[in-house]
């Protein structure tokens, strides 16, 4: 029996890894995209990644394959994420963040792209975390509540209350 | 990455009287380039490698597994020695170094001026207590004062030295 064990050891462990390097290989352009739009900033978006991945080895096991392996990076992504940006609310302003964001995005010139991307920090960070997902990773309420811990009820609300807010910037832009 | 927005979904319909080409075109631009990816799993892996090996540089002792037991009792055994050596050798030092502090020679000095003191009172009592055995020999009202009498003309100077005065002579008297 222990040495079935020691021969499965080897053999788990290179599983684990094959596996780990798949999803790392899959899922990190679509985490980092996420949270790069979350923290408006390529070296927090850098870190978190980081983050969230050596998380993920660390406690690959308790991964039970109850919703996909990029739900579940995803999630561990916005926990990050928000953590992060708490950490950083306490040391920078508001305006600081803006001005961050607003120099840090590539948006050629484009001042309706900028808009939105300001619109889009202005939002309180749970409407824009869903706002992220949904408009952008084009993620399924289903998959966003499992992300986000909520309910897909109220993740409707939580977009609905973003995309009328990133509305009424436009709208004022326009008249 | 991303597909273009569909229109026909109400909850994307915000945007629908901007330039959707444009917004579509900036939900589609890359915000880094391609081969930051590469970059980025590269770190992903030297981190939990860097991780691992701090781990098992670092590994306390109660990870240590069973196999060490007699390793993990001899570390205990030893730093407990250890501290109590030191603890011996700090008290043994608090002790000696005491009498060479300068305050302390000082209060030793007080504290022999005082007992020096106490002798002088002492013997200040001892010739008030002559005189008090002096007085109890002439004292007729006290009883059994011919035994006392009789007992101390009796004794030697060193008998007399060696009574213990206060017995017989308390504060009562």
């Amino acid at each position: 029996m222990n040495q079935q064990r020691k021969k499965d050891t080897p053999l788990r462990a290179q599983q684990k890894e094959r596996e780990f390097l798949m999803a790392v290989e899959s899922c990190q352009k679509p985490i980092y995209y996420f949270v790069r739009r979350m923290v408006n900033n390529h070296e927090d978006a850098h870190d978190i990644c980081q983050n969230t991945f050596v998380i993920a080895w660390e406690k690959w096991e308790q991964f039970k394959g109850q919703s996909k392996i990029s739900t579940w990076l995803h999630t561990i992504a916005y926990r990050e994420a928000l953590r992060s940006i708490e950490r950083q609310l306490k040391t920078f302003s508001l305006n600081d963040q803006l001005a961050k964001t607003s120099n840090d995005f590539p948006f050629d010139g484009d001042e309706i792209l900028k808009e939105l991307n300001i619109a889009m920090n202005a939002l309180p960070e749970k409407q824009k975390a869903v706002f992220i997902l949904r408009y952008f990773e084009e993620k399924t309420y289903q998959e966003i509540a499992a992300i986000t811990g909520t309910t897909e009820g109220a993740l409707k609300a939580s977009y609905h209350h973003a995309a009328e807010k990133i509305k009424v910037v436009f709208q004022k832009r326009n008249t | 990455m991303n597909k273009p927005f569909n229109s026909n979904d109400p909850m994307m319909n915000f945007h629908s009287n901007f330039e959707m080409e444009k917004l579509n075109s900036w939900k589609n631009k890359p915000l880094v380039e391609e081969e930051y990816f590469d970059k980025l799993r590269v770190c992903i892996l030297q981190r939990i490698q860097m991780d691992q090996d701090f781990q098992r540089t670092t590994l306390p002792i109660h990870h240590l597994p069973n196999k060490n037991k007699k390793l993990k009792q001899y570390w205990i055994y030893t730093s407990g020695i250890a501290a109590l050596f030191i603890m011996a050798f700090y008290c043994f030092k608090l002790s000696t170094s005491t009498n060479d502090h300068p305050i302390a020679q000082k209060e030793i000095k007080q504290t022999s001026n005082e007992t020096k003191t106490i002798d002088t009172i002492a013997n200040t009592k001892l010739i008030k207590e002559e005189i008090r055995v002096e007085e109890f020999k002439r004292m007729d009202s006290i009883p059994n004062k011919e035994q006392f009498e009789i007992a101390l003309e009796s004794l030697t100077d060193e008998d007399l030295e060696a009574i213990n005065w206060e017995l017989y002579f308390d504060e009562s008297f």
